[in-house]
C-alpha cells in the first residue's frame, strides 16, 4: 500500500492536475520508466532561462541510489492549488542527482510556483516568472553580479535581490572558484579542496550552494548563467597550461548539472544565446572564455570566435527592441582599472573589440549596453572603437558599460580620480566595495543602481551607493552618488 | 573542425593532435576496437595536482562493433564500441565511470568484471604485464547505462554512468558505445572520467558471489542477508532497469512446483532481482524491483521443481544494513508494482509492473460505475472474497485500490488490481460481516505522474 503522505505533500493538487506541456523531445524520455524515487533535497530549488511560455526548473536529490526521480508540480498560487503541470523527471549519478526540466505552455510574463517531490521528501516551494510577450513595452527589472568567492565573505548581496522585485537574475561568471584556500588563511568560510574533475567539481557547486543567501535567490527568482574561467580554471583559456580535456568538460558540465539552463542537443556547453525581452530589450549572452584563440596555439587572437562573433554582430543589427544588453564577463573598455593592459579582457583582444564597436557605429545601432562581471569593481565606461579618439573627445561613445561589482570577490581599488585620469572613459570606479547592480529599463529610460553589501554576516546590510541614468538614444548617462563611501 | 574551435570535441581534438598518429586513427578502427586491446584510462595534470579521477577520450567514429559479446540494450545499442581496461588492485574500490560527448546522443556504457587475478607469486609482475595474461571475458554485462535506463541517461541533460563495488583483484573491461547513424568525428567522441575509491578493509559478504557455494535461503521462514561491503562481481547478470553498487545472492531449490512470493524487507535493500536456472543470467531473468520508498520489495514468481531459484538483494551503500529474504508458497498473493517499497520498472512480469499506458493515462477522466448494490447482507458473507461488478469509463485506472465502505463508515471489503479497465468483476477480500445497511465502494488509482488519486465511483447500494 502505498503511503498517504506523498498525497499530502502538496495539497489537494489532484483536482485540477493535468499533464505538463513537455517538449516533444523529452516528452518521448518520460515514456522510457521514469520513476519518482527516494531522496532529499538538500540544495534548494532553481528556475532559470525563462521563456515566453517556457521556464527550465531545477533542483537535486540528495541519494546513494545510482538512479533515482523526483516529481515536480507547477503551479499559479504559492498554496499549490491552481497546478498547471506536472511532470516526472528522471536523474541518476550520471549527472550527479541534478533534476532539471523545461515546462512549456506557461503564460507570458506570469508568476508561477514550483515544488518538488521525491518519494520521502518535498522542496521548498519555489518561485518563478515567465518573459514577456514579444510585444510588450513593459519595463524590466534586472539584476547581475559576478565573482562569489566562497571564502571571502557571506553571499549577503543574493539575500538582499532575493527580496527584490525582479524580472531575471543574471550571474556573470566565476559562480565558483575553483581554488580552495587552507584554513589558516584567516578566510570568513572555509573551502579547502581543489575542483580538479567531475566529482571536486560538483561538491564545489555543493559548497556554494550551501549558502542561504544564494538558494533564496534562486529560489525567488529566474536566473540566467554565463561561465567565466573560474568555473574551469583561472585564466586557462591562456593554454598555460592548457587544461586536460577532462578538466575541462569536468568544469562545464558541473555548471549544467547545477544551474537551470536550456542545452543544446547539438552542441551541450553552447552558452551563447539572445533572450528576448518584450520590445523592451535583447539580451546576448555572450561566451567570452570557452572560444578564445590566440594564446599559445598559432591562432589569430579571438576572443568570442569567429561564429559567435557572427552571431552577435547580426543579432545587433536585426534587433528591434529599445536596449540591446549584451551580458558578458571581462572588461570592454581600454585599461578598464588605470594600470595599463589587462590582457585577460578585450584589452587582449583589441582587434575583436574594434571590429564589434565600430559595427555598433557603422550601423548606427542606438542603445548598446554592456553588462560585465569579473573585474572585482563597480564600474562604468564610455564604449568606441577607438578609444584614443573617445579619450580625447574626439570620437562620441558608441555603447556604455557597466560592471556590477564583485559578490564576495576582493577588488582592484584605487582612487576614481586616478583611474580617469589615465583611462578618461571611465565615469565611476570603485574596487572596495562588493554586491550587485539592479537594473531598471523601459522604451525611455536605463536606471543602473550599484549595491553594496556587508560580505562579513549572512545577514549583513545593502545600499544602493550609485545611481546612472541612462536615456534611449544617448550613450551616456548621468550620475548620482547616494551613499559616501565607507 | 568548426567555428566552435574550443567547444568539447574540439578541445580533445587540440590533445589529440599532439599525438602523432591521430590522423590516422581517424581513419581506421580505432586500437582499442576490442576487448582484448582495450585501452588505459589515463591521469592527468592541473594547475593545483593529479585529481583523483583519470580521463580517456574515445573516438567512436570508425569503431566497429563487437561479435559475440551481448548487448545490454538490445542489437541496436553499443553499434560501434571502444573498450577500456580498470586493472585489477589488491583491494576493493568502488569505481563510477561517466561518459559525455558534445551532443545529447546517448552513450552505452557497459561494465564486464573480470576474473581474479591472485598477487604473483615472486618475482613480482607488474600490474601492467600481468593484464596482457588475462583473456578478456565478456559474456555476461554486469552493469550497463544506456537511454533504457530511466536514470541519468534518461534525462532531459543526459550522461551516461556506471558504478559498482568492486573485488580486491578483479579488473574490469568498459565498453564505450554509440548507436543510430554515424555523426561527425566531434560529435562521435566521448570524454570518460573514471572514479576508483579504494575501500581498504572490505571483506564481501557471505553470498556475494552466485555459485555452488551461494547459501541458501529458508523456503520456510525468513533469511537474514547481509548487505554490507557487497560487491558486483563476474557473474552478476546487469539489470540496469534496477542498477545497484553491490549485490548479495541466495539461492533456493524448491521440492514442488507453485507459485512462491519472493519479498525482501530492509531500507538497505534497494533491489531485488530473481533468476530462474542452472546459473543466473540475463536471459534468465525473471524480473527486477527497485526501492522507491519504504517497505518491503516483492514479487511473486512460479517455480519449477529442482529449477533452482536466484534471488540477488542490490545495495548501495557500504555500510549497507542486513536484510530479511523470505520466499513462501502463495496462491493467490497480489502484489504490484514490485510491493509496498518498490517500483517495477517493466510491465507485467513476477513484480507486476504497471503496463506502459499507465506513464500516460489522464485518471482524472476516469469514472467507476456499476450495478445498484442490493440483496441481503449475509448473502454476501458466504464469500471469502466478494464479487463486485463494475464499469471503468473515460479511462484505465492503474494501480488501484477498491475499498468498500459499509455501515459505521468501515471497510467490509477490500481489493487491489494492477489496472481497472472496461466491464469487469473485481473480487474483494472479505474483511468483515457483512450486516444490513449503505455500502458504498471507493476507488484510488496511481496516476502517470504517480500520485495517488481518487477516481469518482457510484457503485453504492443497500443490502438488507
Amino acid at each position: 500500500m502505498r503511503p498517504s503522505t506523498r498525497r499530502e505533500l502538496v495539497a489537494a493538487t489532484a483536482a485540477t492536475a493535468f499533464t505538463a506541456a513537455i517538449p516533444p523531445a523529452w516528452g518521448a524520455r518520460l515514456g522510457s520508466g521514469a520513476r519518482v524515487g527516494p531522496g532529499s533535497f538538500r540544495d534548494g530549488v532553481a528556475s532559470g532561462e525563462p521563456g515566453r511560455t517556457a521556464v527550465t526548473f531545477w533542483s537535486r536529490i540528495s541519494t546513494e541510489r545510482p538512479r533515482s526521480g523526483a516529481r515536480l508540480i507547477v503551479a499559479r498560487d504559492e498554496g499549490m492549488q491552481r497546478v498547471v503541470a506536472t511532470a516526472v523527471v528522471p536523474t541518476g549519478r550520471g549527472i550527479g542527482h541534478a533534476l532539471k526540466a523545461r515546462v512549456g505552455g506557461l503564460k507570458p510574463s506570469t508568476q508561477y510556483f514550483y515544488v518538488w517531490e521525491s518519494a520521502n521528501s518535498v522542496s521548498p516551494v519555489g518561485r518563478t516568472l515567465t518573459r514577456p510577450p514579444q510585444d510588450s513595452a513593459a519595463p524590466l527589472r534586472i539584476a547581475f553580479s559576478s565573482c562569489q568567492q566562497f571564502t571571502s565573505g557571506f553571499f549577503s548581496a543574493h539575500a538582499h535581490a532575493a527580496a527584490e522585485d525582479l524580472d531575471l537574475y543574471l550571474f556573470l561568471g566565476d559562480y565558483v572558484y575553483e581554488r580552495g584556500r587552507p584554513e589558516s588563511s584567516g578566510d570568513l568560510r572555509l573551502d579547502r579542496f581543489d575542483a580538479t574533475d567531475l566529482r571536486s567539481y560538483r561538491r564545489k557547486y555543493r559548497t556554494y550552494r550551501s549558502d542561504a543567501g544564494l538558494r533564496e535567490l534562486h529560489r525567488l527568482h529566474p536566473a540566467l548563467h554565463i561561465w567565466d574561467d573560474h568555473e574551469v580554471e583561472n585564466n586557462y583559456s591562456d593554454n598555460r597550461p592548457t587544461p586536460a580535456p577532462l578538466q575541462r568538460i569536468a568544469g562545464y558540465r558541473a555548471a549544467s548539472e547545477w544551474i537551470p539552463r536550456v542545452v543544446d542537443p547539438r552542441d551541450r556547453h553552447r552558452i551563447w544565446r539572445r533572450i528576448p525581452l518584450g520590445a523592451t530589450a535583447d539580451l546576448f549572452l555572450l561566451d567570452g572564455r570557452q572560444y578564445r584563440t590566440g594564446d599559445q596555439d598559432g591562432q589569430p587572437r579571438r576572443i568570442l570566435g569567429d561564429r559567435q562573433m557572427r552571431w552577435l554582430l547580426y543579432g545587433l543589427r536585426n534587433s528591434r527592441a529599445t536596449w540591446k544588453l549584451i551580458a558578458q564577463q571581462v572588461s570592454v573598455a581600454a585599461n578598464p582599472f588605470g594600470t595599463g593592459e589587462v590582457r585577460d579582457s578585450w584589452d587582449g583582444y583589441p582587434e575583436d573589440r574594434a571590429l564589434l564597436l565600430s559595427q555598433v557605429e557603422r550601423l548606427g545601432i542606438p542603445n548598446v549596453v554592456f553588462l560585465t562581471g569579473d573585474a572585482h569593481v563597480f564600474s562604468c565606461n564610455l564604449l568606441a572603437s577607438d578609444f584614443t579618439a573617445l579619450g580625447n573627445g574626439s570620437a562620441p561613445p558608441s555603447a556604455v558599460e557597466y560592471i556590477g561589482g564583485s559578490v564576495t570577490s576582493p577588488g582592484f581599488d584605487s582612487p576614481e580620480a586616478a583611474v580617469q585620469a589615465r583611462s578618461p572613459w571611465n565615469r565611476q570606479y570603485n574596487g572596495r566595495d562588493h554586491g550587485y547592480a539592479l537594473m531598471a529599463l523601459d522604451g525611455a529610460q536605463l536606471v543602473t543602481e550599484y549595491r553594496r553589501s556587508d560580505v562579513s554576516s549572512p545577514a549583513g546590510m545593502t545600499q544602493t551607493f550609485e545611481r546612472f541614468t541612462q536615456p534611449a538614444g544617448v550613450n551616456g548617462n548621468t550620475r548620482e552618488s547616494l551613499a559616501p563611501p565607507v | 573542425m568548426n567555428s566552435s574551435r574550443f567547444s568539447l570535441g574540439s578541445a580533445v581534438a587540440v590533445v589529440l593532435a599532439l599525438g602523432p598518429a591521430a590522423s590516422e586513427a581517424l581513419a581506421a578502427p580505432p586500437p582499442n576496437d576490442g576487448p582484448l586491446t582495450a585501452a588505459a584510462f589515463a591521469p592527468y595534470l592541473t594547475a593545483s595536482g593529479t585529481p583523483r579521477e583519470q580521463q580517456a577520450i574515445a573516438e567512436l567514429v570508425e569503431s566497429t562493433p563487437d561479435r559475440g559479446v551481448p548487448r545490454c540494450f538490445g542489437s541496436a545499442s553499443f553499434a560501434r564500441t571502444v573498450w577500456y581496461r580498470v586493472p585489477e588492485a589488491p583491494i576493493a574500490q568502488e569505481l563510477t565511470v561517466e561518459a559525455t560527448g558534445r551532443t545529447l546522443d546517448p552513450i552505452d556504457l557497459a561494465a564486464f568484471v573480470q576474473p581474479e587475478v591472485l598477487p604473483p607469486p615472486l618475482p613480482v609482475v607488474p600490474a601492467r604485464a600481468r593484464q596482457s595474461q588475462v583473456a578478456a571475458a565478456t559474456t555476461e554485462p554486469n552493469v550497463c547505462a544506456g537511454i533504457e535506463d530511466g536514470g541519468a541517461s534518461a534525462a532531459e541533460e543526459p550522461a551516461s554512468a556506471v558504478s559498482l563495488r568492486l573485488p580486491a583483484n578483479h579488473g574490469v573491461l568498459v565498453q564505450v558505445g554509440r548507436r543510430g547513424p554515424v555523426a561527425t568525428s566531434d560529435d562521435e567522441r566521448v570524454v570518460l572520467s573514471l572514479d576508483a575509491e579504494p575501500l581498504d578493509g572490505l571483506i564481501a559478504p557471505f553470498g556475494d558471489r552466485a555459485d555452488l557455494a551461494t547459501p541458501t535461503a529458508s523456503g520456510k521462514r525468513p533469511t537474514p542477508v547481509d548487505l554490507a561491503q557487497a560487491t558486483v562481481t563476474g557473474e552478476d547478470p546487469a539489470q540496469p532497469r534496477c542498477p545497484s553498487i553491490g549485490t548479495v545472492w541466495r539461492r533456493l531449490t524448491p521440492t514442488f512446483r507453485g507459485r512462491r512470493l519472493v519479498s525482501v524487507a530492509g531500507s538497505s535493500a534497494t533491489t531485488l532481482t530473481v533468476f530462474a536456472g542452472r546459473t543466473p543470467t540475463r536471459e534468465n531473468a525473471l524480473d527486477c524491483v527497485n526501492r522507491e520508498r519504504r517497505g518491503r520489495l516483492e514479487m511473486v514468481v512460479r517455480a519449477r521443481k529442482q529449477r533452482p531459484l536466484w534471488i540477488r538483494v542490490g545495495s548501495d551503500r557500504v555500510a549497507a544494513a542486513p536484510a530479511l529474504v523470505e520466499v513462501e508458497p502463495t496462491a493467490n498473493a497480489t502484489v504490484i508494482d514490485g510491493g509496498p517499497g518498490g517500483f517495477d520498472p517493466t510491465p507485467g512480469g513476477p513484480g507486476r509492473g504497471l503496463p506502459g499506458a499507465c506513464l500516460s493515462y489522464r485518471i482524472e477522466r476516469a469514472r467507476i460505475s456499476g450495478p445498484r448494490l442490493t440483496g441481503p447482507a449475509g448473502q454476501q458473507n458466504r464469500f471469502v472474497r466478494v464479487p463486485v461488478r463494475i464499469a471503468v469509463r473515460g479511462a484505465s485506472v492503474c494501480d488501484a485500490e477498491l475499498r468498500l465502505y459499509g455501515p459505521r463508515g468501515r471497510i467490509y471489503a477490500k481489493g487491489r488490481a494492477v489496472r481497472l479497465k472496461g466491464r469487469q468483476v473485481v473480487l474483494l477480500s472479505r474483511l468483515l460481516t457483512f450486516r444490513p445497511g449503505n455500502y458504498r465502494l471507493r476507488v484510488t488509482g496511481v496516476s502517470a505522474q504517480g500520485r495517488r488519486e481518487s477516481v469518482p465511483s457510484r457503485v453504492q447500494g443497500r443490502l438488507g
